[in-house]
């Protein structure tokens, strides 16, 4: 519990209305897109820097923990108050602060939804690379903690390779202007790259008050093609075909005919219902790159199998197509009472193989598991059905996720491509690290956030041995 | 610093006595800025690498990383300079999966001898820095590149994972051999441009690309700088995509193509390359000559095959070139944004006219990061007073500009030059950070002291 001079003090920096402390208001911030709860003593809305600032100092003594908040879609549990003390809410600090098209560079503050800034800019001919499916609803401020990926990254990279600068508060109340300018480049910038591992360290080292992104040039053409298979097999051994062929299209997701009925009956999107697995592949880039590239992609699906290759014929049958794939989490809400789902990447050549155990892993344990994922990365999804009401499936649903990760690390691979590790991997990453590996990281901590104060108890493992993933798997409705 | 002969015992007793070279004719090849080593000292593992960064700790020594020594004089004079750490040795290839367009090497492997392996697969790692012989493991600790950083990013964008020792003597690993992986800090991040002073990076990870089926150079002429600069903006806010979009001034020209006609009546060149299929090359060939005409180009050339390979060749390595023309010469390298690139490269034509220094300008036009190449005959002491005052009016130009600048090259003639100026550019609020990272991963200091930023 906060003491209520730290409530009172809050309520002069931000105003009377900018900071929650009643438990039923509360209760709202108990939770985020992933598996993990916890309920922080106070929710404060800042307005400006000054305000975060102002947070910051306030609770440097009483050494308050603070986690950094957007939208709450985050699949990890990084934005929950995992050892309670204060969320700092960013949805007041949603403007977008500054747009330089010229120089393609956009400045924001945290709490901006990430699509708005493409919609801000999409008219002139532009957009913002990273396009995670909860997009939407997701802030920018989140896709930097995260260091969010989407369908597109395939071809554009992730958040990081779109992020030229940060201003960040530090734990002692000071802020810091990282990395180049508005329009400055930060790679270089001489010194150390302070802003590449800022992005991506899940809110752990600062808190993020405003973001320089790079603005990229929409394409000329854009083409996007669904490859009909009978089976997952066929559609995985395509992903890792079009990979060795060396073919780079803007996105390629895969979907398999467990969630294909579910997205269909939840975005009628002219998904079809009877296939094994589609392939859902975009190309873009100037009309004639687009033409070549499509007809490749074609000419592999079509060797291994491919029942059908259809093209969308217009701007709609190609939104509808999107919107059925970056709703697709939620449609799977539709066939069991909960799932779970997972963020293992491995490398594209053991797709089929992988698929093939993860199925293989769901019967063993006695569960469905659908996969829709961004294929041409590497990055699975799988989405274990199960009933949380029951115990026993609910114990078994962990082992059968601990199991599925336990095999992309085996498989070169990696526990997290994009959700992050927040709370829920961090006591599997021993698989992946060592207790040197830890060390260093403690050290990026230590120059950061001195008394780990910021975003507690994420990322880095209590012990160094792994364990299976201590996690409450809940029901998620938002994207990926 | 212990006597030369314990110190070839010591080494000697973790990578063996044919590794070690004390003999005072061979050091001179690895000085730095005039100082050199006792020893060089050739590990052929990580482990070994520990074991040189803690005999450094016990008795203390500095060490300095090293790879194609291709790049050693980026950077402040070092503080102190024992044992440079060749990691030549250490140059194979430890895994490659073509079908999964990544690589895993070794730091001491050459460009040149991955791009080969690469080749094979028709596949190849878009880092065209200014030297082949260059490695990989100091094309990472320096964050060089080349013109193809305007297509596919700098090796910041396509390294995934890395091991490096600390300055603690500690093997650690950092990202992984996946393209999309966010487990754990990325630490591959600070260790990039770093020159080697938080770790000595041992062996790295890299997606690798499609070598495009066929290429093709658009270079178009101009009388003044400003219609060269409305063609880049122009083609930088188009649909197209090429893969390098660069900028020559009339003396980088020179250096480059020698003395032709065409040379001595072009003020400035746009170099617009590009990859891809035929009808990909085709169209950017049709679109660059009329948005060259529309720009008021005073000519327009379309290089292909051996004559394009040898253009960027030299663009490359200009800096190489020039140096073998002019003893006397420093390298300005500035980044800044993309509407400021014209106003400083104006500013560098006036300081250089101002101190009687000759200039020659290449810039990486689409991503507006210039290189001002302050030349002259003869050293001296009054050329090198020139060429200190002239880079610290470019470096604080590029600061109001809303750029960064540093000192990148500084010829041996006038290494005099480093001692008059910052190279690297005044420091900034996230230094003290800096330092800490510093004292976190080289309690002790033993890596290139003194080399880097702020004195780090």
């Amino acid at each position: 519990m906060l003491d209520k001079k730290i409530i009172r003090e809050l309520k002069r920096i931000v105003g009377e209305d900018g900071v929650l402390d009643r438990r039923e208001d509360l209760l709202l911030y108990e939770y985020d897109g992933s598996v993990e709860r916890s309920l922080p003593d106070a929710v404060v809305f800042p307005r400006s820097t000054e305000q975060v600032a102002g947070i910051v100092r306030l609770t440097a003594r009483g050494k308050i923990p603070l986690v950094g908040r957007g939208a709450g879609t985050g699949l990890s549990g990084g934005a929950l108050a995992a050892a309670g003390g204060i969320v700092i809410g960013f949805s007041r600090m949603n403007k977008i602060l500054e747009i330089d098209l010229e120089n393609l560079r956009a400045r924001v503050q945290p709490g901006v939804v990430n699509l708005d800034l493409t919609r801000a800019v999409e008219a002139s001919g532009y957009f913002f690379a990273p396009d995670p499916s909860s997009q939407k609803a997701c802030t920018i401020g989140g896709n930097v903690a995260e260091n969010a990926g989407g369908p597109h990254t395939l071809a554009y990279g992730v958040t990081v390779n779109h992020v030229v600068g940060l201003e960040v508060v530090l734990a002692n109340g000071e802020v810091v202007e990282l990395g180049g300018s508005v329009s400055g480049s930060s790679p270089d910038s001489p010194g150390y790259d302070l802003t590449g591992v800022m992005v991506g360290s899940e809110g752990t080292l600062a808190i993020i008050t405003a973001i320089t992104v790079r603005l990229m040039r929409a394409s000329e053409a854009v083409k996007t093609l669904l490859g009909i298979f009978e089976s997952v097999n066929d559609a995985s051994e395509t992903v890792a075909d079009i990979t060795a062929r060396a073919i780079t299209p803007a996105a390629c997701e895969m979907l398999d005919g467990l969630s294909l009925k579910a997205v269909e009956a939840a975005t009628h999107a002219g998904y079809p219902l009877d296939a094994g697995a589609v392939l859902l592949v975009e190309v873009e880039g100037l009309r004639e790159a687009v033409e070549v590239q499509a007809g490749q992609i074609d000419e592999v699906c079509r060797a291994h199998h491919a029942r059908e290759v259809r093209v969308a014929r217009d701007a709609r049958e190609r939104e509808l197509l999107w919107t059925g794939r970056k709703n697709a989490f939620g449609a799977i809400g539709r066939l069991a009472p909960s799932y779970y789902a997972q963020d293992g990447v491995i490398p594209r050549s053991k797709l089929p193989f992988v698929l093939r155990k993860i199925d293989e892993i769901g019967r063993r344990h006695g569960f469905q598991i659908g996969n829709v994922f961004h294929a041409g990365d590497g990055n699975l999804h799988p989405l274990i059905l199960f009933d949380e009401r029951d115990q026993e499936q609910f114990r078994r649903v962990v082992a059968a996720a601990s199991e599925i990760m336990r095999l992309c690390v085996e498989q070169g691979g990696s526990l997290t491509g994009e959700h992050g590790v927040g709370m829920e991997k961090r006591e599997m990453m021993p698989l992946l690290f060592s207790d040197d590996d830890f060390a260093a990281m403690e050290k990026v901590k230590r120059v950061f956030n001195p008394d780990g104060r910021i975003n507690p108890e994420k990322v880095i493992p209590l012990s160094k041995t792994c364990k299976e993933m201590t996690v409450r798997p809940v029901v998620m409705r938002r994207g990926d | 610093m212990p006597a030369a002969t314990s110190l070839l015992e010591q080494l000697s007793g973790i990578v063996g006595a044919t590794e070690v070279i004390v003999a005072p004719e061979e050091l001179r090849r690895f000085s730095v800025d005039g100082k050199v080593p006792g020893a060089v000292a050739r590990p052929g593992s990580a482990d070994e690498v520990v074991e040189i960064v803690r005999l450094a700790r016990s008795d203390r020594l500095a060490l300095m990383p090293a790879g194609g020594f291709s790049d050693a004089q980026l950077g402040n004079i070092p503080r102190q300079l024992d044992v440079v750490v060749s990691l030549a040795r250490m140059n194979q290839v430890l895994a490659y999966d073509p079908a999964d367009l990544t690589v895993s090497v070794e730091a001491g492997a050459t460009l040149a001898a991955l791009e080969e392996t690469l080749e094979a697969h028709q596949q190849f790692l878009p880092v065209d820095s200014p030297s082949s012989a260059a490695t990989v493991g100091g094309i990472l600790a320096t964050h060089a590149g080349g013109p193809l950083r305007y297509g596919y990013g700098t090796v910041r964008d396509f390294t995934i994972g890395m091991q490096f020792v600390t300055g603690e003597g500690k093997i650690v690993k950092t990202g992984g051999r996946v393209v999309k992986n966010v487990a754990g800090y990325d630490l591959a991040k600070l260790m990039i441009g770093s020159l080697g002073t938080l770790g000595i990076i041992t062996s790295a990870n890299f997606r690798t690309f499609p070598v495009p089926p066929r290429t093709a150079t658009l270079a178009a002429g101009f009388a003044s700088l400003e219609s060269a600069l409305e063609m880049r903006r122009k083609i930088v806010h188009s649909v197209l995509q090429p893969r390098a979009l660069d900028l020559l001034d009339r003396e980088a020209a020179r250096t480059l193509r020698g003395d032709t006609p065409e040379v001595e009546q072009t003020a400035w060149w746009l170099l617009v390359g590009v990859g891809g299929v035929e009808a990909l090359v085709a169209r950017h060939a049709t679109e660059a000559e009329k948005l060259a005409k529309e720009s008021s180009a005073s000519s327009f050339l379309e290089l292909a095959a051996e004559p394009e390979r040898q253009m960027w060749e030299g663009v490359r390595a200009f800096r190489e070139r020039l140096a073998a023309r002019y003893p006397a010469m420093i390298v300005v390298r500035a980044s800044l944004p993309l509407t400021q690139l014209g106003a400083w490269l104006k500013k560098a034509q006036e300081v250089a006219a101002r101190s009687g220094l000759l200039l020659a300008v290449v810039a990486r036009a689409g991503t507006a990061v210039g290189y001002a190449c302050l030349l002259a005959k003869e050293a001296g002491r009054a050329t090198i007073g020139k060429m200190a005052q002239a880079s610290t009016e470019l470096t604080h130009s590029a600061m109001s500009l809303g750029g960064r600048a540093v000192i990148e090259f500084v010829a041996a003639d006038v290494i005099e030059v480093k001692q008059q100026c910052h190279v690297w550019g005044p420091t900034r609020q996230d230094f003290l950070l800096m330092q800490k990272l510093k004292r976190e991963f080289d309690p002790d200091g033993v890596l290139n002291p003194g080399r880097y930023v702020g004195g780090i």
